[in-house]
């Protein structure tokens, strides 16, 4: 059976390490573990018979490092067809009866731009020549592993696809955080996988099956290509100097049913697994769970993935990127530099594109270094995905290249020179690709003639191996000034499209050119754009009328659930634009450290108080000095600015927590006692009454002011409280109630306390409580809020 | 029974309000503005306002009660008088539901007040705007019959009794559904939920 064809049968197992036993047989890996294959093929032979009695379907040839850029540092470069034909051989002879063996493309040990300074190209051809070897020599599938740099992923599929027809299996390395090394996300992997037609795609190596459960969940979510796992025996832990790994064959079972229970097709291990792993997961019965995951078309950066579903949130392309008309933008790039374009791809991505337009069709110069430039330019200030955009297929493929993730071709037309060109690039680089229905005729009239030559262009696409979902098709937008007629057709057009379950864009700001206040014209535009289905608007983002049109258009189209997206804008705005910092209170910068540490608590930052106050320690300051003549004096003024409401309650609750900080900073300076003879307080929420943010501000506030305050938390009877006031010796019992209905707990609390005769003060708050009912059921007294908690209490507790 | 599911957005200015900032004496600092503002933009994924209306014909009205055709007979004046001239009745719960509540009690409890202080206070000011919201729903729909709606009212106003009616309410609109229970001692949880009943006349 073929390899395909098993996977959609059984969940297949894979091998595990091979190094390590390879030591373990005290292997001669001076001229590394690939040239064991041809001096000592029966220890690689023993190692994978191991692997395959134990009941691994897969063996990967032992050619992880057989790229000619691996062989050279050993001088091997000459004998890679050898080393290859040697390795399927052996995997070959050592695997069972209906095993399958796969070819490997490990990393190169180089770093590809902009990482490092080696080329795509250069990586592409490393790795075509090894897939040569691996059709030539019968491997069943080519694995690409171990990889960090999305870029490397891209190279060796690209090499995989156009030399082989071999299936493709894609493992990265993904960390703790969920990320690679370079911080692709498991769903710009997935992405970029999809656009480029591998088979498998999974995680190997890194971390254990436990922290690598979520990413392998989103790949199993995120779309219907075959699912692979291999991870370490656990995490790497070090002892004695050594690497070792320990999670036990039977905990590593425990993992896979997990991992078959969501759909993953291959499992294996990586380092520190042995045959015993492996046998384990053999003799798991794991059963397949089958995914139908439609295709889910997307965008991607090497970060972040941009999904472009139908129906869906319209897409803002930011125009901006586009030297059309810009002198300065076009002898920036002219002269080979970036600052603007920086400037422009932030700006946009800041006020909301979604994907970057990139154009630099200057008139002179080779544009396809300019595009290469300027993507990488794109790429390195932001994390959304590019539109490469040119009409120069050179400069499409320099872009291409350049790309990390899974970007938009702008554009392809009706030609057949055009159609020729640009589609084999979006094919082979996975792009999505933007259709412009236009051909040798030029710009057709109407909309019934534009539909035709979009869906001549789109059959083309389609044949050539391309996905319905990944094609988009530009409406045409004409200008009103001279076409008003012809605005009609282009929002008819769009309609038809969509009927058909295509995708569709416009450069929308085409339609307002010579008319004042252009736009107005383009915001309406876009709005009946969005009615008939637009899926992209390619405009300039940073012109708010035409954003809100956006954004209020997908609300009323159903294109914005809940109009959760509209809010959340409106939100951010709000935060944005509202204030209420009067300007002068900022403009005293506090200089000795007594004003740092004043002016700290006066501003309630607690994030920075006790290293100001370590610094004053440092400098020589006593803590009781730095206490009642700095932190107190201030606490008083924050006390005076809330009684006059200069403050309110937020304010005063950082400065508490800061003094809070403060203190617990101080008190490690002082001497068992010093402390001693600050007055307890026991604080409780009473019995049925679970609201307890009042009584934690009260609390807060009273140990600013240096209480020793017992906090019982909520719900406490008045049995509870009154003994923990008897054990402490408390002074005074604050009780908290919000409710009518459990206000009337407190009495049972202050009853207990009279029975029992104790020398304890009571004082009640809470937003029902009132100094009549206070009176009534014989506290001793009431606090309207945390500050006048403090007075009272004082004030109750002071010896006659 | 109709049902309210949506986004709130909560201005600045509102959860200021509720946070009892004076905007003629306060004077708030970056540092204290921007601590707000972040727990702000963090709390649009932790509200999830979610609600049930529905309206009770009156089957009968005296000066003490008034009797709803499937709820029973609320005894209280203060309900009779307000719906002297009604036909009908609706009657809602709204919640803001329980993840906001959860990250105010892990603050309240983990002694970062001013977290929690600031978190109860956007709960507030969001159930109440959902409260505003459904009333206006409630109030346009009337507009569309030709009607008019009272103003609101809810258990423990006047002499609504709140340990009598509340668990009524509650069972009338499925507050089941919404995860919306009653502490023994009569509290809703989760916290910042609130039932009402406008008359239409």
């Amino acid at each position: 059976m073929k390899f395909l064809e098993a996977l959609k049968e059984k969940i297949l197992v894979c091998d595990g390490a091979m190094g390590s036993l390879l030591i373990k047989d005290g292997a001669d890996l001076s001229r590394g573990p690939e040239f064991l294959n041809l001096s000592n093929p029966d220890m690689i032979r023993k190692v994978q018979k191991q692997y395959a009695d134990a009941g691994a379907d897969i063996l990967l040839a032992n050619t992880f490092g057989a790229s000619d850029m691996k062989l050279q540092e050993y001088d091997l470069v000459d004998q890679q067809e050898e080393i290859v034909k040697a390795a399927i051989e052996i995997a070959r002879s050592a695997s069972k009866k209906d095993g399958f063996v796969c070819g490997e493309l490990g990393p190169l040990g180089a770093l590809i731009e902009p990482l490092g300074d080696f080329s795509f190209d250069d990586a592409v051809n490393s790795f075509t020549s090894l897939c040569k070897l691996y059709q030539k020599y019968g491997a069943d599938a080519i694995i690409i592993e171990t990889m960090a740099d999305i870029k490397e992923v891209k190279a060796a599929i690209i090499a995989a696809k156009q030399n082989t027809d071999l299936p493709v299996w894609v493992q990265m390395t993904f960390d703790e955080s969920g990320r690679t090394l370079y911080g692709t996300s498991p769903e710009a992997l997935a992405s970029v996988c999809d656009g480029l037609g591998v088979d498998v795609v999974g995680v190997n190596c890194g971390v254990g099956p436990a922290e690598m459960f979520d990413v392998i969940k989103v790949l199993c979510d995120q779309s219907n290509m075959f699912v692979a796992v291999q991870p370490n025996a656990g995490l790497p832990l070090v002892e004695n100097g050594e690497t070792v790994y320990k999670l036990s064959p039977e905990a590593m079972q425990e993992y896979v049913y997990k991992f078959a229970e969501i759909g993953v097709n291959i499992i294996g291990g990586c380092c520190g697994t042995t045959p015993a792993h492996i046998a384990k997961i053999a003799d798991a019965g794991l059963k397949l769970t089958k995914r139908n995951i439609p295709y889910k078309p997307s965008f991607a950066s090497r970060t972040k993935v941009v999904d472009f579903a139908e129906n869906a949130f319209p897409l803002v392309i930011g125009e901006r990127i586009n030297p059309t008309a810009r002198k300065a933008l076009t002898a920036e790039i002219i002269a080979g530099k970036t600052n603007v374009i920086r400037d422009n791809a932030k700006e946009q991505v800041e006020n909301g594109a979604d994907l970057l337009d990139v154009n630099v069709g200057v008139s002179t110069g080779d544009e396809a270094a300019f595009m290469k430039m300027a993507v990488d330019a794109v790429e390195a200030v932001t994390d959304v995905p590019v539109v490469i955009d040119s009409t120069d297929a050179l400069a499409v493929e320099a872009g291409l290249k350049m790309c990390s993730g899974r970007p938009l071709i702008n554009s392809v037309n009706g030609k057949d020179s055009s159609m020729d060109a640009v589609i084999p690039l979006a094919v082979k680089y996975g792009a999505l690709l933007l259709v412009l229905p236009v051909d040798d005729k030029g710009i057709p009239k109407t909309a019934d003639e534009r539909f035709a030559v979009a869906m001549k262009i789109v059959n083309k696409a389609l044949a050539s191996g391309m996905r319905k979902e990944d094609l988009v098709v530009d409406g045409l937008t004409l200008t009103v000034s001279t076409n008003q007629d012809d605005v009609a057709e282009t929002l008819n057009v769009l309609k038809m499209l969509k009927d058909e379950g295509i995708k569709t864009v416009l450069g929308v700001s085409n339609i307002s050119y010579g008319m004042p206040a252009r736009n107005q014209i383009t915001a309406s535009f876009l709005s009946l754009a969005i009615w008939n289905g637009l899926s992209m608007a390619i405009i300039n983002p940073n012109i708010k009328v035409i954003m809100d049109s956006l954004y209020s258009a997908a609300v009323l189209c159903s294109r914005d659930k809940q109009g959760q997206k509209y809010i959340a804008r409106q939100q951010a705005k709000d935060l944005n634009e509202t204030t209420f910092v009067k300007k002068d209170t900022a403009s005293k910068t506090p200089k000795t450290i007594d004003e740092k540490m004043y002016s700290a608590v006066l501003t309630g930052d607690k994030d920075n108080i006790v290293e100001l106050i370590e610094e004053a320690i440092a400098g020589g300051k006593q803590v009781m000095d730095i206490s009642m003549d700095v932190l107190i004096p201030a606490l008083e003024e924050v006390g005076v600015k809330f009684d006059k409401k200069e403050y309110f309650l937020p304010q005063l609750i950082l400065a508490a927590e800061t003094m809070q900080a403060a203190f617990g900073r101080i008190k490690q300076e002082f001497k068992d006692g010093d402390t001693k003879n600050n007055l307890k307080v026991v604080m409780a929420t009473v019995e049925g009454d679970v609201h307890d943010i009042g009584k934690n501000i009260v609390t807060t506030v009273l140990e600013s002011h240096g209480f020793d305050v017992c906090d019982m938390g909520k719900n406490v009877t008045a049995d509870e409280i009154v003994a923990e006031a008897e054990k402490r010796g408390a002074a005074v019992i604050g009780l908290s109630a919000l409710m009518t209905t459990t206000m009337q707990n407190m009495r049972a609390t202050i009853d207990l306390v009279k029975n029992k005769g104790l020398d304890v003060k009571t004082v009640l708050g809470g937003a029902v409580v009132t100094d009549d009912f206070a009176k009534e059921i014989g506290a001793d007294g009431y606090a309207l809020d945390a500050l006048s908690a403090v007075e009272t209490i004082k004030n109750i507790t002071k010896k006659a | 029974m109709q049902s309210f599911n949506k986004n709130l957005m909560l201005s600045y200015s509102d959860v200021l309000g509720q946070l009892k900032f004076n905007k003629h004496l306060t004077g708030i600092d970056l540092s204290c503005e921007q601590r707000i503002k972040e727990l702000i933009a963090e709390s649009t994924i932790l509200l999830e306002p979610k609600g049930f209306f529905e309206t009770f014909n009156i089957v009968s009205k005296t000066d003490s009660s008034v009797e709803l055709d499937t709820f029973g007979v609320i005894e209280s004046s203060s309900i009779a008088s307000l719906l002297e001239n009604c036909s009908d009745v609706v009657m809602f719960l709204v919640t803001v539901g329980s993840k906001i509540y959860e990250k105010t009690k892990f603050f309240s409890e983990n002694k970062n007040v001013f977290k929690a202080l600031v978190f109860d206070a956007i709960g507030s000011v969001a159930v109440e705007q959902s409260a505003d919201e459904i009333n206006e729903i409630v109030t346009m729909q009337a507009k569309l019959e030709g009607l008019k709606t009272t103003r609101r009212f809810s258990a423990g106003y006047g002499d609504f009794s709140v340990e009598k009616y509340q668990p009524l309410i509650l069972d009338a609109l499925d507050a089941d559904k919404l995860g919306v229970s009653l502490t023994d001692s009569g509290i809703m949880l989760p916290e910042k939920t609130v039932t009402a009943l406008l008359g239409r006349f």
